[in-house]
């Protein structure tokens, strides 16, 4: 009788996969462009940008008191937030969600691009905002980097909170957590300054700042490969 | 080709499909079933909006969750509730979802047009949709399905909200569509796929219970479906306790019951009809 050899089970498994290659290759996306990417959102960029100029007529107002960096640092993420959160509530309104996942640029995909593009953005105004407060030097990079951060780490987490339980109510959270501490923080004003400003190196804040851009970046390029189901 | 294979799906404990294997190639398929069998949910395990608990969905022998983007870009899908921008008009609306789909930009007003044409909206491409009826929605949600030449197509409940003409006017265009492409449509509209030459997929107690042609289905009930003329309410009384009443109606003055029995009732003016789908779908969901 001839003995049968059986393939061992990776060359089953590697056998698999090239099939599953040749059968539709998985290849990236082409980015979409701004149109596809922030359409139909005009009203709500309206509405975010009047709360920016809200905030940078508060701000300017502040001036130079002890406590402004700190003011500032906690308005930061505020212009992404309502961009954030009316984002999501006018497209689950016009109850497209459903259909725009099922696309080429899924919903989701779509959805992570549109926060990146707003984030950078909102960190550009935010500049305009600290240099409204009259911050210069060393002070304005420190503070510009801290308030980058902040701001795109709250972004990214925002996304990752969606993302695990599919719903934006948990990522509500995350601006409450943020207002609160920075009330608490605004109590011990001159220790976090002192903190943010001498004791924290200028070089620190700048790695934060781009390695948290830069995490968002290969979040966005995870999201892009996932299916509409693993959200 | 889609494969589904032994596949299951549950809501928390509750269980809608359970181990649900069908094959389908080019041509189209209804699935028939009434409120709450569990029609959507099968649609979007196929639109990969909802993921199987078990089993797998193949296309062309690859499964549906590795290929991404690349198997959303064959689909058309028309959900049942079908989400729109009031202010705009078909043809803004359309070209937006193009840009969703990646479709090339090249002969996309073109394109827009004559989807348009093919649903009967062209006099009101340019009209904001805040004033259209819901049927005129349900057309645009159909044309945001065809565009893009999908290669499969998933229409939950497309006719809903139809008028007869719109009706026909799509039956034909489905039937057109099918010829090189899988359709898969859900309805609970029997006459939406008794006329159509196609398969009749049924759900019943999370199974699927029939994968047949609409006439070879009508064919399980040959023999056993009667009507005949009733004169008095006591008589008519009599006849609903024995048997499963499929309808009634009236006719000169008196009432005509068809029912439904395994053997002929032995009552004096009864008539042995040819059984429809609706006679069907009306036994097997009694
Ligand atoms: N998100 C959900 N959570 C919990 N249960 C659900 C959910 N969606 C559907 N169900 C339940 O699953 C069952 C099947 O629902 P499904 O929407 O698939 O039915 P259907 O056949 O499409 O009905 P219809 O003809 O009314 O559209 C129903 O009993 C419904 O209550
Ligand atoms: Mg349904």
């Amino acid at each position: 009788m001839m003995p049968i050899e059986y393939p061992v089970r990776e060359e089953i498994q590697r056998t698999k996969e090239a099939v599953l290659q040749t059968a539709l290759p998985r290849r990236r996306l082409s980015r979409p462009g701004l149109r596809t990417v922030f359409g139909r959102c005009a009203p709500v960029l309206l509405i975010s940008f009047g709360i920016y100029l809200f905030l940078l007529g508060f701000c300017l107002m502040l001036e130079r008191s002890p406590r402004s960096p700190l003011i500032v640092l906690l308005l930061y993420p505020l212009t992404y937030y309502s961009f954030y959160f009316l984002s999501f509530r006018m497209e689950r309104e016009n109850g497209v969600i459903e259909l725009k996942q099922s696309f080429k640029y899924a919903f989701h995909y779509l959805i992570c691009l549109r926060m990146l593009y707003f984030s950078v953005l909102t960190v550009y105004l935010n500049l305009l905002l600290i240099t409204a407060c009259g911050f210069d030097g060393n002070n304005f990079i420190s503070l510009a980097a801290a308030g980058t951060s902040a701001q795109i780490l709250s972004a990214l987490f925002s996304l990752i909170l969606y993302e695990k339980t599919g719903s934006i109510r948990c990522s509500a959270v995350l601006p409450a957590v943020w207002i609160i501490a920075c009330i608490v923080l605004l109590r011990y004003s001159e220790h976090v300054n002192r903190l943010l400003m001498e004791i924290i190196p200028l070089s620190l804040h700048i790695i934060v700042a781009v390695g948290s851009l830069a995490a968002f970046l290969l979040y966005t390029g995870k999201v892009e490969l996932k299916n509409a189901y693993d959200f | 080709m889609l494969t589904i294979s032994e596949v299951s799906k549950s809501y928390g404990k509750k269980r809608v499909l359970d181990d649900i294997s069908i094959e389908l190639e080019n041509g189209l398929y209804g699935l028939l079933a009434p409120n709450g069998a569990g029609k959507t949910t099968l649609l979007k395990l196929i639109v990969t909006l909802l993921s199987p608990d078990r089993g797998e969905i193949l296309w062309n022998g690859a499964p549906v969750q590795k290929l991404g983007a690349s198997y959303r870009e064959i689909i058309g899908y028309l959900p049942q509730q079908f989400g729109y921008y009031k202010y705009n008009t078909p043809v803004q609306y359309l070209d937006y979802l193009a840009a969703l789909k990646g479709l090339p930009r090249e002969g996309l007003k073109e394109k827009i047009f004559s989807v348009l044409d093919t649903v009967g909206l062209s006099d009101v491409a340019q009209v904001k949709m805040r004033k259209f009826s819901g049927g005129m929605i349900q057309r645009v949600g159909i044309a945001q399905a065809l565009m893009g030449d999908s290669r499969l197509l998933i229409l939950d409940e497309p006719t809903a909200g139809l008028d007869p003409k719109e009706r026909a006017r799509f039956r034909n265009l489905i039937a057109e569509m099918s010829k090189n492409r899988i359709v898969i449509l859900s309805t609970h509209i029997v006459s939406d796929v008794e006329s159509v030459s196609g398969r009749v997929l049924m759900l019943k107690d999370r199974k699927l219970v029939r994968n047949q042609s609409a006439s070879a289905l009508c064919s399980e009930l040959e023999g056993k479906v009667f009507e005949i003329r009733v004169k008095t309410d006591d008589q008519a009384a009599a006849l609903k306790k024995e048997h499963f009443i499929l309808s009634e109606r009236n006719e000169a003055g008196s009432m005509i019951l068809r029912y439904y029995s395994e053997q002929p009732a032995g009552l004096e003016g009864e008539r042995l009809c040819p059984p429809n789908l609706e006679d069907l779908f009306l036994v097997m969901y009694r």
